[in-house]
């Protein structure tokens, strides 16, 4: 027998889930062009003093030719050294596991739908930036992503963890891909207060 | 400004068994939406079924795991976004992010996790439809949810 349940609550501010107002919404890009990259600048300063942590929620596509997946990346504070990543992703009806050290970037590996995946087929990822803006330990991200195209190549999902060594406050993030973001394109930027 | 974001909607947990549970009349206020599922069920798919489409109209690809082997991956088609894959008489849980639920230039995206102590998955699945989503039935796809089952709809707001 099914359950009818309607909507039926909405807890605006300071109710339900958000009682404390935890969990906000800082800023969003939603791209109505073609764009190279997607950046937020002026994080520590604008949100240091409030937010302990923050979440960026995508959906993505390239115009990256006659591919069916993107490579994501992206930096910290236009820094471009001392990044380390770690994949676990299905894709192709197998799991890849995979690494990287010294590296100018930190990537999402081949998850960002690009001009060959089908059509209306965005990726998503939910990306965590744990206390962001600490200055006592280096910055650690970790990423759950994927898309689901029309065949086994156009289907990935992905596990991703990213290192930063560098013990310096998050202040500016930019992503970038091997195509350029298309419209439809969208990162949102939220934050997480401590108790 | 920071305004309040992660709105619960709606949940309920069941006092009888149900072959599924709908949320209906679901506002476009929000952008994405975020269910949390706490099933057990017959050996079976756990799938969110949007606007009435109960054809198979929503691919996936997974990535899953159960410690009696390697770490497997494989696509396929069902009738409803996958959550989970319950196991007969062991309580799970899955969390399934339905982004971009109200816009109306893209398919529906979305990413699950679920598992219980002996299981693990990672699923990103499609609705291969760009109309905005006014309802989510959660089904299992063969039985019932049990007794004690608990649903809960939370939005994110734009």
């Amino acid at each position: 027998m099914p359950i009818p349940l309607g909507v039926l609550a909405v807890a605006g501010a300071g109710g339900g889930a958000a009682a404390s107002n935890a969990y906000e919404q800082l800023e969003s890009v939603i791209l109505t062009g073609t764009q190279a990259t997607i950046s937020f600048s002026n994080l520590n300063s604008t949100y240091g003093s409030t937010y302990q942590h923050l979440q960026f929620r995508m959906l993505l596509r390239t115009n990256r030719a006659g591919q069916n997946q993107d490579t994501g990346i992206f930096t910290f504070n236009s820094n471009t050294s001392g990044y380390a990543n770690h994949f676990l992703y299905g894709y192709n009806g197998a799991v890849t596991s995979a690494a990287s050290v010294s590296q100018a970037r930190i990537e999402f590996a081949i998850s960002i739908s690009g001009a060959g995946q089908t059509a209306n087929a965005f990726s998503a990822h939910i990306m965590d930036v744990l206390d962001a803006f600490e200055t006592t330990k280096n910055t650690t991200v970790r990423t759950f992503g994927g898309v689901m195209g029309t065949t086994s190549t156009q289907g990935i999902t992905e596990l991703q963890s990213g290192f930063w060594n560098n013990t310096a406050a998050i202040d500016s993030i930019t992503f970038d891909a091997i195509g350029d973001f298309i419209a439809g394109s969208r990162v949102s930027l939220y934050g997480l207060r401590s108790a | 400004m920071p305004t309040a974001t992660y709105i619960a909607l709606a949940n309920t947990t069941l006092t009888s068994a149900a072959s599924s549970v709908t949320f209906s009349s679901i506002p476009a206020t929000y952008r994405d939406l975020v269910l949390v599922v706490t099933y057990n069920s017959v050996n079976e798919f756990i799938l969110a079924e949007f606007n009435a489409d109960s054809g198979n109209n929503y691919p996936f690809v997974e990535m899953w795991a159960n410690g009696t082997g390697p770490a497997n991956s494989g696509t396929g088609t069902v009738s409803g976004a996958y959550i989970g894959y319950s196991a007969q008489n062991v309580q799970q849980q899955g969390i399934i992010h339905i982004m971009d639920y109200s816009a109306t230039d893209k398919h529906k995206t979305c990413l699950a996790r679920s598992g219980a102590g002996f299981s693990l998955a990672a699923v990103a699945s499609r609705w291969t439809n760009t109309n905005a989503i006014t309802s989510v039935k959660v089904k299992a796809q063969l039985g019932n949810f049990a007794i004690g089952n608990t649903f809960a709809l939370y939005g994110i707001v734009s």
